[in-house]
Parts: C-alpha cells; sequence; structure tokens
C-alpha cells in the first residue's frame, strides 16, 4: 500500500510530531501562569525569549503552541487523507454517474472559495472550538486527495489485472477496495504531505482569527494575533512565534523535499487541470 | 457561475438562517426579555415561512442588498463594497509583484547559476508561512518605511505607497508557486520539437524565448493562478490584520467576533462573487492566449 519514500515520510513526521509533543515537558515555565510584574520583558538568561503582554513566559508558550499546532495539522492531513480517498475511490467507481457528479460538484465548490472565508463562516455559526476547527479543516481538505484517488482509480479500474479479477468472479467491493484503492493511495499520500505546510498556515490562521484554539490555551496564531500591538514597541513578541511557525513550515518542507516529494508538487497542477 | 453563484447563495442562506436555532436570540443575547426576542423577530421577518424567508433574502441577495448590520445598523452591501476596493486593489498590486518576479525569472533562465539561485529563492518564498512573512515585513516596515499612515480611502498616493509592503507579503507564496511552475514549463517547452526547428532556421534566441517558448508557457501559469486565487484571498484577510487595512477581512475578523450575521452573509456572498468572476476572466483569458482552445470550441 505504501511504497518505500511514503514509509519514510509518515515516520519522520510521526517522529517530528512526537519530538515537539515531547519537548514542551522539558520548559520550567508554565505557560499560563500570569505574572503582571513580568510585562513584556525583552529576552534575557531567565526568560530565554522574553515575556508576552500578561507576564507570561514566551518560550514555553511557543513550545506549546507548535505542539498544538503540530497536531492537529498531522491528524488533520491523515484523517482527510483516509476520508478523500475512501469518497474518491467511490466516485472514481461511480464515475461519470450521479455519485461521480455530485462529488465533482462539492468538490469543485469547495475548492471555489477561500478557505478561510468558509471555514469562518462555518465556525462562526457553530461557536469556535479546537475539535470543531479540526473537523471543519479536515471537511475542506478531503477534497485534494480525493481527485487524485479518483483519477488514479478510473484509470486502473481499465487495467487488465482489474479486468482478470472480475473475470474470476471477485465481489465489487473486494475488487475495488482491496484491489484497486491501495495502488492509487500512493501518489495522494506523496502530495498531501506537500500540502502539509498549507494546512499548518492555514491552522495558524484560524487560531490567529480566534477560530481555532481558544485564549487560555497558547498557540501560534492567536500568539501573533495578540502581539500585532506591540509590533513597533516590543517587537520579540511577535517575532518569536512568528519565526517558530516558519520554521515548523521550512521543517516539513525539507522533510518533503529531502525524502524525494519533488514530484508532488509538480503533480498539484497535473492532477488540478 | 451563474449557478454556482446561486448555489453560494443557498448555501450561506441555510448556514446562516435555518441552521442556528435563534438569529433574533443571537442577536439581543440570552438574558434578553421573550418579548423584546419576538418583535425583534417580527422586525427582521423571521416569524414567516422559511421559503418566503429565503425567496427575499435571496432576491435581495442578488441585488447585493444584505439589509443593515446588526449591530451598528448601517448598510451591509454598501460597507462590503466600499472595502472591498481596499482588498481588490491589495490584491492588484500583489498580481502586479508577482508578474515582476516572473518576469526577472524569465530574464535570469539563461545562466545556470541564477537559476539556481531562482530555484532556492522559490524554495524559500513557499516556504514562508503567510503570517510569518507579515509579522517580518510589518516590523521592518514600522522601522524604516516611510509611508505608515492610511486614510481609510485611496485617495492619496501615500495610501497606495503604504499598501506596497502588505501586498508584497501576499505575493510571496504565490511568487514562489508559480515561479516553480514556469521553470518547469520553460523547460519542458525549450525541448520540443519546434523549438529545435526555430533555432535550426536561425531564429535569435531573444525572439525564440518571446514567440515560441514563453507564449506556450503562459497556459499553465494562468491556470496554477486561478488555483492559487482562493488562497491568496485568503492570506488577504490575514495580512489586512497584521497591517490594519480596513479591508473585507478586517470586516470579516470584527463580524466573527460580534456575531453579525447580515454582514457574514454580505462578504460571503460578495466575496464569492469576486472570485468567481476573476476565475471567469481567467477562462476567457485562456482562448486569448492560445488560439487552439478557441478553435477546439469552434468545432
Amino acid at each position: 500500500m505504501f511504497n518505500n519514500s511514503n514509509r519514510t515520510i509518515l515516520l519522520a513526521l510521526c517522529l517530528i510530531t512526537v519530538f515537539f509533543l515531547v519537548i514542551p515537558w522539558c520548559s520550567k515555565y508554565d505557560p499560563l501562569v500570569i505574572s503582571m510584574t513580568e510585562r513584556l520583558l525583552p529576552p534575557s538568561q531567565i526568560h530565554w525569549l522574553g515575556t508576552d503582554d500578561l507576564g507570561r513566559d514566551l518560550l514555553s508558550r511557543v513550545l506549546h503552541g507548535i505542539a498544538l499546532t503540530l497536531t492537529v495539522s498531522v491528524v488533520a492531513l491523515l484523517s482527510s487523507l483516509f476520508i478523500g480517498a475512501l469518497l474518491g475511490a467511490l466516485a472514481g467507481y461511480y464515475y461519470s454517474r450521479w455519485p461521480d457528479r455530485l462529488f465533482c460538484w462539492i468538490a469543485d465548490f469547495l475548492t471555489s472559495l477561500p478557505f478561510l472565508l468558509v471555514v469562518a463562516a462555518i465556525l462562526s455559526v457553530v461557536g469556535p472550538g479546537l475539535v470543531k476547527a479540526y473537523a471543519v479543516l479536515t471537511a475542506i481538505m478531503w477534497t485534494n486527495p480525493a481527485r487524485i484517488v479518483r483519477a488514479e482509480v478510473i484509470r486502473t479500474l481499465l487495467l487488465d489485472y482489474v479486468v482478470a479479477e472480475r473475470a474470476m468472479g471477485a465481489p465489487e467491493w473486494k475488487i475495488l477496495f482491496v484491489t484497486v484503492l491501495p495502488t492509487c493511495v500512493d501518489s495522494a499520500v506523496l502530495f498531501s504531505v506537500g500540502y502539509l505546510p498549507e494546512i499548518v498556515a492555514l491552522e495558524a490562521g484560524l487560531s490567529f482569527l480566534g477560530l481555532g484554539v481558544q485564549p487560555p490555551q497558547p498557540s501560534l496564531g492567536k500568539m501573533i494575533y495578540d502581539s500585532v500591538t506591540y509590533i513597533g514597541t516590543a517587537s520579540w513578541v511577535a517575532l518569536s512565534p512568528a519565526t517558530a511557525l516558519f520554521l515548523i513550515v521550512l521543517i516539513i518542507q525539507g522533510v518533503a523535499w529531502a525524502v524525494g516529494t519533488r514530484r508532488s508538487q509538480v503533480s498539484l497542477y497535473q492532477w488540478k487541470n | 457561475m451563474l449557478t454556482l453563484w446561486c448555489s453560494i447563495i443557498i448555501a450561506t442562506f441555510v448556514l446562516f438562517h435555518i441552521i442556528p436555532t435563534d438569529p433574533a436570540r443571537t442577536l439581543l443575547g440570552p438574558n434578553a426579555p421573550e418579548e423584546q426576542v419576538a418583535s425583534a423577530r417580527q422586525r427582521l421577518g423571521l416569524d414567516q415561512p422559511p421559503a418566503l424567508q429565503f425567496f427575499h433574502f435571496a432576491f435581495h441577495a442578488f441585488k447585493l442588498d444584505f439589509g443593515n448590520s446588526f449591530i451598528d445598523s448601517r448598510p451591509v452591501g454598501l460597507e462590503v463594497r466600499r472595502k472591498i476596493v481596499n482588498t481588490a486593489t491589495l490584491t492588484v498590486m500583489a498580481v502586479l509583484f508577482i508578474a515582476l518576479y516572473l518576469t526577472v525569472q524569465v530574464l535570469l533562465q539563461g545562466s545556470r547559476k541564477w537559476s539556481r539561485i531562482c530555484e532556492l529563492s522559490d524554495f524559500l518564498l513557499v516556504s514562508l508561512p503567510t503570517l510569518f512573512s507579515a509579522v517580518l515585513v510589518a516590523l521592518t516596515t514600522v522601522a524604516y518605511y516611510p509611508f505608515t499612515r492610511f486614510s481609510g480611502f485611496l485617495t492619496s498616493l501615500s495610501d497606495f505607497m503604504f499598501l506596497i509592503p502588505a501586498a508584497f507579503v501576499l505575493a510571496c507564496y504565490p511568487m514562489g508557486i508559480l515561479g516553480r511552475i514556469l521553470r518547469r514549463q520553460m523547460h519542458l517547452v525549450s525541448g520540443t520539437e519546434y523549438v529545435r526547428a526555430a533555432r535550426a532556421r536561425g531564429l535569435s534566441e531573444n525572439r525564440i524565448l518571446r514567440r515560441y517558448i514563453l507564449r506556450n508557457s503562459w497556459l499553465p501559469i494562468i491556470a496554477a493562478f486561478g488555483n492559487q486565487l482562493p488562497l491568496l484571498l485568503t492570506s488577504t484577510f490575514i495580512v489586512e490584520i497584521v497591517f490594519s487595512i480596513p479591508g473585507i477581512g478586517s470586516l470579516l475578523l470584527k463580524s466573527v467576533l460580534e456575531r453579525d450575521l447580515p454582514m457574514m452573509e454580505g462578504i460571503i456572498i460578495v466575496t464569492s462573487l469576486f472570485t468567481l468572476m476573476v476565475s471567469f476572466a481567467l477562462e476567457v483569458m485562456y482562448q486569448l492566449i492560445d488560439p487552439r482552445i478557441r478553435s477546439n470550441h469552434v468545432q
């Protein structure tokens, strides 16, 4: 089901996530403890990255924020991959009949709108929250892997070994989910990992708008939003969460690059057009 | 395009009028007395049957009239139209930046060293999350850039100058993506037979680049730009808030925080109309650029 480079990439992603989940416990400050006597301190030996407008230690907030952002993004990636593969396979199987038409219509509808707008609209009605944000993220992101899987399924269903299996009397569901689907997931995985930086940025954007993680919990987007006011006077408050965000994206891009997903970047446009 | 827009109107209606239990209650807060909620419901037309409400809503939505804001009773349509001018200007300036970057890339294609540098800069630009580059550019702007005042309306040159750093931030990600595609496409096209034939006929390199390679590399760029457009608008929201530009993004944030339902409806419908119009324009542009598509339609 997963070829070698896919396995390496997924393993590397899990390792990175686990690493960033463990690291916050090394910091000695509680990210939630407010100390009004230590507001907006510049970086020093006591607070390595300084403190924010409520006197909370920025280093420990940034580390916790990274862990949260990364977890939400990776979980959203995996679940959107799963849902996308399933729906894409069904659409590909019913190619050009009504389930496929419906699928294409919904996918076009979702991709023709700005993400953040749709997400903000839905979340403002159902109310903000971490789990809801993650669910909405998945509900929008599934279209990309689904399209790839659909195209691959359509192509694979015509191949000789599938015809042979049908001739041997295998049930249709078995042909679709056991024979065809596993060979089609590969390129979707490659592509989705190439998309992970965008999911991370989107998650940060959501919490930036106050729709993701709720206030006392530290999150990179929210920290940047809160620090915009101090951009002229206390630049470190804005700079450290922003740099952390950049580093996560850079690491993910680097992993994807190193394992050889160059072609996933290219295939984005092959599949979409 | 019209069908898509109609479905957006329907989806918006379903989202805002059917799912929340009671907009009137949302408007007045949980502690308001029952009679006030009832009168608000009547005033907003919420006591009518849903089908009638829908026709009312759809009819006015087509005229870009969304009623008055829940919070300050200003007409939503006017407010959104006023703000979208800023957002659209910002987007156009970002597109100019992208065009500039791509032109530079084309000019630098000749030498191996420079194309390596282009590759690196593409990688960096793609890796930069908008939030990061926005903060970075905002910090530098505050320190060194002379134009830090924005009057809220595009009236003078300094207002336009104010938008430039924001537009640059907006352009970063698409620049990287499109730069990659441009280089790959030019590489593909320059390997084709007709380019070789043109070279054999002794045409100048300049002419080959302009008439043969570039003309055929255009189309995927435009198509990819169409794909980037929703993302571009998404980052517009963030950039506007960081640079405090009164555009659609800051309006959206405000209305989400205040749960201003008519305002959100207006923003969603107008912005999606804007997106649809641009993608329609791109669709037309394909045919202008590539005569082969036109002839396909005739057949």
